[in-house]
């Protein structure tokens, strides 16, 4: 498919979906563990996210192993090593190299949370001018879907996955772009237990069982006295430092952790991803003339489904002990306005073949589309707090592990 | 010809919540949701005027028939999103710039994974100008989401044959949009606001498939709309309702028939002893039982005896039309001077528009409290009859038999059921009483024939549909007792 077909596609017709089996890394029926919510009541136990779906004549207990915000910061990684790989994508970069921080060094518009109207571009310089006060910035901050042109041309992803300028004047009310596209993953045909709860509620959990424990190499036991305090741990209250207390061993990693076993972790028939590329999402989308509105968004279809392609090379490795990959390869489906649909055959050659077709014709349409990102400096301040919270980790005072959950 | 809104989740996913509660999942999809879709719709495509006339045609329409699958809903888990808010000019959280330091926020994305992705809309018996379908079909096609915008959708318009569709399967909507709707939204998108509550589908008589009492009032109102002036809290609007009263005297007045004010308006028999016959109430209409309701007053509604010409009598309607002055504008105000005896300070005035038909504040529809149901709610406290003097699970029968008799004077039946409480099931009413140290402001203003009495809220159930105006106790004539039906498939915020 060319870029001239594909507008025109994005022009007349509804969606590009896909429906891609993956199965475990591990083999059909391998346990996997996909994302963990927090307990709900008195309950300690977090859950995954069931749901039911009719697939065929009969009703399945289903499975979310990856969200649509999770699905998003996956393409957008994709994305980054299709970058890495030599393909020309627009995008900003905060470059903290020169910053002499441990282990920071670039975090661009695919990495960081609010894509390019994140807090961190806010809090960056473009040639020593803060960003959002340069001339490119106030183009994003200005950028409305009616007229776009300024994120076509400085971070297209953000109009792919959605972006909004949600600390702008006005409290919100700056610049808001829809997603145009959807993927998620969900697992299917789980065998699942039925219960209720104290109140009658019925609950769903795994069959599968996830078990952990611990076993001290060096044999410390429970009752040993230790203090924590200011000044970290010690076997004296006094060496601990003000506010020291007593606590157990585990507290301060180490001795023995009882065995436990809850039931998480599922076994599934198969997992599912199904992808969805909205061209009346796209068709909001106005970049000037007819002629660039039209080769703008061409060009976005085409950057979405690069991102499906390069994903599907990458793998699907979600997280600890949930690595998937694709089972065979599911054609496109062109939806079309009356619901109708044409199949397509798709693989990342003739993905980045048809991407490469449509930065060409966007950029013969007028729009610059720089083969190099543009480069911010951190501003001072910002490196400053990345340095001190660096220095308080190192000292002990910790960060905030969050392994529960599915973020954004 | 019947015209149909085909609804396709490309995804196989609907994340929508209810009004009821962010966190509840819902399912199918309603008419309004879907209206708003193709309001955004519209305005995204440049907010062509031919577009919005079709929007204003589909939008007065009767609600469709829904044609929508089952659907099980994703188990309603917590997910932690990181804001955007941090700043690291800010001494405290400033770290928080950082990703991997970013607070998150708890949110929930309620799910419903219908059987089968598709939903129709059906308009039976619509017939569609020609010069609209185009219009309609051009919006529906670039509608990218219903609900959530993870939720992305193909829409589309089609004029179908009689009798193509079966819509013996189909449901009858909870929601529904009005005349005005495209309008409203228009106004709040541009004031910055969410769009104001939705339009429950009330159930007529032959749907609830019975015959309802009815009360002794009217379901045809003269409303005053509040059209300027400081209008006071809904605690005071006793106290303005006689004032109402009170001033369409005075225009009887200044015609020189102050002699003939109307029994049913004076309340009072020629020899001027209080009347025995039903006369007018006056019932404040304020913004409650929607979500982020306030209780403010947006009217008040002159309500007949049934059966009372009062409303096309040619000397009351001339009374009216002399009692409003034109502004500038040109619509119709009458002023109601609330003067310094009023027990409300200082002399204020409060503009009210007359008008006879209900516009599109649903506040302002007579709808709110005439349909039938079998249940009801107090949106103003009821005023006791009588002061209670037992205790315990005495005095509940004794509040039972106090508002059942109130049910009785206005031609209902005595109530199944009645929890009478210090608070009331509407959002935003206030309560019937204050507790502790609040200060006086905060009680409910009464008419001096009204002092000292017991106030309460109420939750009134009967064995059989009632149809309203339910309007209870020794209040009911200026507002105090008026109560509001409950419909179940939503809360009484529905």
């Amino acid at each position: 498919m060319q870029f001239e077909k594909l507008a025109t596609m994005v022009n007349d017709d509804a969606a590009i979906r896909r429906r891609q089996r993956l199965q475990p890394v591990g083999g059909q029926g391998d346990k996997i563990f996909p994302p963990t919510y927090p307990a709900e009541g008195r309950s300690n136990i977090p859950r995954h996210a069931y749901e039911r779906r009719f697939i065929g004549n009969a009703e399945v207990s289903c499975v979310l192993v990856d969200s649509v915000q999770s699905q998003a910061n996956r393409l957008e990684e994709a994305l980054r090593d299709a970058i890495a790989d030599g393909i020309e994508i627009p995008h900003l970069v905060v470059d903290f190299t020169s910053s002499g921080l441990a282990g920071v060094s670039k975090l661009t518009t695919l990495d960081t949370p609010h894509r390019v109207y994140d807090a961190i571009m806010r809090d960056s310089s473009l040639k020593g001018e803060p960003f959002m006060q340069s001339e490119i910035g106030r183009e994003l901050a200005i950028a409305r879907p009616a007229n776009a042109a300024a994120l076509l041309e400085y971070s297209p992803s953000a109009l792919v996955f959605g972006a909004w300028h949600s600390t702008s004047e006005g409290g919100g009310l700056g610049a808001k772009f829809a997603r145009c596209l959807t993927s998620e993953v969900i697992a299917v045909n789980v065998p699942v237990d039925h219960s209720t709860d104290r109140n009658g509620t019925p609950l769903t959990t795994t069959a599968a069982q996830r078990t952990g424990s611990r076993m001290d190499p060096l044999g410390i036991i429970r009752k040993v006295e230790v203090f924590k305090g200011e000044d970290g741990w010690s076997t004296t209250q006094k060496g601990a430092g003000k506010k020291a207390k007593q606590v157990r061993p585990s507290e301060i990693n180490h001795g023995n952790i009882a065995p436990s076993v809850m039931p998480l972790g599922i076994t599934c028939e198969y997992a599912e991803q199904m992808f969805v590329l909205s061209f009346a999402a796209l068709r909001r989308l106005k970049f000037g003339s007819e002629q660039q509105t039209r080769a703008g968004r061409a060009y976005l279809a085409a950057l979405g489904l690069l991102a499906l392609a390069e994903q599907d090379v990458r793998g699907y490795a979600l997280r600890s002990r949930c690595d998937l990959v694709c089972d065979g390869r599911a054609p496109l489906e062109i939806v079309h306005a009356d619901g109708s649909t044409n199949t397509m055959n798709f693989d990342r050659k003739t993905a980045r073949a048809l991407y490469m077709s449509a930065l060409e014709g966007a950029r013969k349409a007028g729009f610059k589309l720089p083969g190099e990102p543009l480069v911010l400096e951190p501003q001072p301040k910002l490196v400053e707090i990345v340095r001190r919270s660096q220095e308080l980790a190192l000292a002990g005072a910790g960060s905030e592990e969050d392994d529960n959950g599915d973020s954004a | 010809m019947t015209l149909v809104l085909e609804v396709e989740y490309l995804s196989g996913v609907a994340y929508a919540a209810t009004v009821e509660s962010r966190d509840v999942a819902d399912w199918p999809p309603q008419p309004d949701r879907v209206f708003s879709a193709l309001v955004a719709s519209w305005a995204h495509r440049g907010e062509v005027e031919g577009e919005a006339r079709a929007l204003e045609w589909l939008e007065q329409l009767d609600p469709p028939v829904l044609l929508a699958s089952e659907a099980s809903t994703r188990t309603p888990v917590t997910a932690f999103v990181p804001p955007n808010d941090p700043r690291s000019d800010k001494k405290t959280a400033a770290v928080e710039v950082m990703p991997e330091k970013r607070r998150r926020q708890a949110r929930r994305f309620p799910a419903s994974i219908p059987h089968t992705p598709m939903v129709r809309f059906i308009w039976k018996d619509s017939e569609v100008a020609q010069s609209l379908l185009p219009a309609l079909q051009d919006i529906a096609r670039d509608v990218a989401y219903v609900g959530h915008s993870a939720s992305l959708t193909r829409c589309r318009f089609v004029d179908v044959a009689a009798g193509e569709l079966d819509l013996e399967v189909g449901s009858a909507p909870r929601f529904r949009t009005t005349r005005g709707r495209l309008a409203e939204l228009r106004r709040t998108f541009a004031r910055g606001e969410r769009p104001t509550a939705r339009t429950p589908v009330l159930p007529s008589a032959r749907q609830t498939g019975a015959t309802a009492s009815s009360s002794m009032f009217s379901d045809n109102w003269l409303l005053l709309e509040h059209a300027g002036g400081a209008m006071p809290d809904l605690r005071a609007a006793a106290i303005v309702s006689r004032t109402i009263r009170d001033t369409l005297m005075s225009g009887y007045k200044a015609k020189e028939l102050g002699d003939r004010i109307p029994e049913v308006i004076s309340g009072h028999a020629p020899d001027g002893k209080p009347s025995g016959n039903p006369h007018v109430c006056i019932l404040p209409l304020p913004f409650t039982g929607f979500p982020y309701a306030d209780g403010h007053v947006m009217g008040f509604g002159v309500v007949p005896p049934k059966g009372s010409s009062l409303l096309s009598d040619e000397t009351f309607i001339g009374v009216v039309r002399s009692l409003a002055s034109r502004t500038d504008s040109g619509s119709a105000e009458i002023v109601v001077q609330i003067g310094q005896n009023s027990a409300l300070g200082k002399p204020f005035s409060v503009r009210l528009a007359p008008r006879i038909q209900a516009g599109p504040t649903r506040s302002l529809d007579p709808q709110l409290y005439v349909s039938p149901s079998t249940e009801f709610a107090t949106v103003t406290p009821i005023v006791l009859d009588r002061f209670l003097k037992a205790k315990g699970a005495a005095r509940e029968q004794e509040i039972y038999d106090i508002i059942a008799q109130a049910c009785r004077n206005i031609g209902l039946p005595s109530p199944e059921r009645v929890i009478a409480d210090k608070h009331s099931a509407w959002e935003g009413a206030p309560s019937a009483y204050t507790s502790g140290n609040a200060p006086a402001w905060q009680q409910w203003r009464l008419p001096e024939f009204l002092r000292s009495r017991q106030l309460t809220h109420a939750y009134i159930r009967f064995a059989e549909p009632v149809r309203g105006p339910v309007i209870l106790g020794a209040g009911r004539f200026v507002g105090l007792g008026l109560c509001r039906p409950m419909h179940r498939g939503g809360s009484p915020n529905a």
